[in-house]
């Protein structure tokens, strides 16, 4: 078993998302059944395919365990801002972390393709344009006041 | 003779000719639209009152011998994921359902140039999401042939609106095949260009390394003419490629003498219907006869490719997806309730469940532990899939592949199963996760009179040796 309920309230969280029970139910088979196929993708890398290894990457380690699911509920419960930017950091250390265990397995040091052109920055003369769509946009807004998109108070 | 069922460069020569107006063309298609629409469903909205005063301005051009865009007069649809300033712009998304594009997009404002009329939007899978056009959340687009199956996706809309002859020329876009299998269930010519061909400014983004624009014609004429008015670079589109845009028409005729055609092992499976194959097979055959070189090849990585775009473009599409917070724009959640909590509902209940069910899968492999996992994994098994392409495009010119592994499936029959679905696209994702550009073109009917789609691959910016080929084998099937 890949993903439970639990994890897929913690997807939910990550993603803003309200599933209702219905939803959950159908969607925790649909992304194992997807995941298991997308483990597909982990049998290059000049890695052996083992039974085990798949096993480890369909149920054990790659599963999300109950006490991520409760750290990330309870960073979640607090300000969004400031909680994506430390989820963010910690993010980052434990995807350096991973890294480094998968390099122990991934020795063929495939580079991986972000982007199929080739992308450089170009930059724009920096002066004064003239933007007439303002209002337009504004007037998409489900709320707006003075010219600003207005939503709930934020900070109490 | 029937208007709306010309070929847009016929239409072109009679309104040059001053035999049909523009406006006689347009009131032939809205007349179509009236007639069958209703069955059908390809559009989600209609421009009848732009259309009718861009048309009348065309005309007066015409008749002071003014000069013309390329494509006067020529009624066009266009995919509901690209903006139209002050039209309605809803990726048949509940999310999106009141959003007036502020705007117009880069392909809009080429083809305005073009005096091309736009007569409506057309229905498509939320967010692009699908091969069936059954996820859209305004209602399910029937494929022309046969009211029974649906149309493909996710440009369904416009692949039907072009074989109902509710159009004469259509753009859709295309991330895992979202032109070309809609086109090769419908019995029409899809291309999806090279990446950065055609600016991607102002489509609605779902997988921005893999999206890009593309036409839905009746014919490769009609491919080539359109292809010719959207292509191009664009400062408001980064990835835009700065090389100049040939005249596509010019290499219709060249012919295929010498050409050598790539026939890779990997595309013939096992389970695919045996009438597909085989009608691949005879257009391989055909092609010979005229004087193509033909080889087998090998794209090895090939089973690999829908692992690695379901987890490339659900991580692009999670990221894209997150400016709909009901803020800026489009649906919000109803009551008094915290933003935090304005933000989850709003997006339970705008999102449909497969944008929903892809959303979550990118945040999964998005998320801290599982990027290295399956994202980081996914991009270089994209490298292979791309060196793939390198290697073969060393051995021969172009690679004939079946667009799909089946005819346009019943309504409902992948519904329950989402990997079914995405295994539809098995023949085309390769194409996007390389970036290289491909068609495809009908190549006969089966048994029960459902079309095959011809799939013809090239090198990067190499679109020309696709519609010489795509032309060749088009002009020698004419009955």
């Amino acid at each position: 078993m890949g993903t439970t309920l639990k994890d897929i309230n913690y997807i939910m969280k990550l993603a803003r998302l309200e599933l209702n029970e219905l939803e959950k139910e159908k969607d925790t088979p649909d992304l194992n059944h997807i995941l298991f196929y997308l483990n597909k993708a982990g049998e290059l890398n000049g890695k052996d395919v083992k039974s085990e290894e798949t096993e480890e990457i369909k149920g054990g380690e790659m599963g999300i365990t109950e006490k991520e699911v409760d750290y990330i509920a309870e960073l979640a419960r607090l300000q969004l801002n400031k909680i994506e930017r430390d989820q963010y950091t910690n993010d980052l250390n434990q995807i350096l972390s991973y890294v480094d265990k998968l390099n122990e397995l991934n020795t063929n040091g495939i580079d991986p393709t972000t982007h199929v052109v080739e992308l450089t920055n170009i930059l724009r003369k920096d002066r004064e344009e003239p933007s007439s769509v303002q209002g337009k946009i504004l007037n998409n807004a489900p709320e707006i006041e003075n010219g600003c998109f207005k939503v709930k108070k934020i900070i109490e | 003779m029937q208007i709306n069922k010309l070929t847009a460069h016929q239409l072109k020569d009679l309104i040059s000719k001053k035999e049909i107006s523009a406006e006689e063309a347009i009131t032939a298609v809205y007349n179509r639209i009236e007639e069958t629409d209703k069955d059908i469903c390809a559009y989600v909205s209609l421009t009848k009152e732009k259309a009718f005063l861009k048309a009348k301005a065309v005309d007066k051009k015409i008749k002071n011998g003014e000069p013309v865009g390329n494509l006067a007069g020529i009624p066009i649809a266009i995919k509901d994921n690209m903006c139209i300033k002050d039209d309605k712009t809803t990726c048949s998304s509940k999310i999106l359902e009141n959003f007036v594009a502020p705007y117009n997009a880069t392909v809009i404002e080429k083809l305005q140039a073009a005096d091309a009329i736009f007569i409506g939007k057309t229905n498509m899978d939320e967010f692009a999401m699908g091969s069936s056009t059954e996820n859209s959340s305004v209602k399910t687009t029937k494929n022309p042939c046969d009211l029974t199956r649906v149309p493909g996706g996710s440009s369904g809309g416009s692949a039907a609106a072009v074989a109902g002859d509710e159009a004469i020329l259509a753009i859709g876009s295309d991330t895992g095949g979202s032109i070309r299998q809609p086109a090769a269930c419908c019995g029409v010519v899809g291309m999806k260009p090279t990446y950065g061909r055609v600016s991607r400014y102002g489509l609605v983004a779902f997988a921005s390394s893999l999206d890009q624009i593309g036409p839905l014609t009746k014919d490769v004429t009609d491919s080539a003419l359109l292809l010719n008015e959207i292509s191009g670079y664009d400062k408001k589109d980064s990835t835009s490629i700065n090389v100049s845009v040939p005249d596509y028409t010019d290499c219709l005729t060249k012919g295929v003498k010498g050409l050598k055609i790539g026939i890779p092992r990997e595309y013939f499976i096992e389970g695919m219907n045996p009438e597909v194959k085989s009608a691949v097979e005879k257009a391989i055959k055909l092609l010979e006869g005229l004087g193509a070189k033909t080889r087998e090849v090998s794209l090895p990585h090939t089973e690999y490719a829908i692992a690695v775009y379901y987890l490339i473009a659900t991580a692009e599409a999670s990221a894209n997806l997150a400016r709909y917070d009901g803020v800026k724009y489009g649906y919000r959640t109803p009551g008094d309730v915290s933003l935090l909590d304005m933000y989850k509902k709003t997006r339970g209940e705008g999102f449909g469940a497969e944008v929903k069910r892809r959303i979550m899968l990118g945040t999964y492999v998005l998320s801290s532990g599982y990027y290295d996992a399956y994202y980081l994994k996914a991009q270089k098994v994209r490298t292979k899939i791309v060196e793939d392409f390198n290697n073969v495009f060393n051995q021969v010119d172009v690679i004939i592949t079946p667009t799909a592994p089946t005819t346009a499936f019943k309504i409902g029959e992948k519904m329950a199963d989402p990997l079914q679905m995405y295994l539809s696209d098995i023949f085309t994702i390769s194409v996007n996760l390389a970036g290289i550009p491909a068609i495809s073109i009908p190549c006969g009917l089966t048994g029960e009179g459902l079309p095959v789609g011809l799939q013809i691959l090239a090198p990067p910016l190499q679109e020309e040796r696709i519609l010489t080929t795509a032309y060749s084998y088009e002009q020698n099937t004419k009955k």
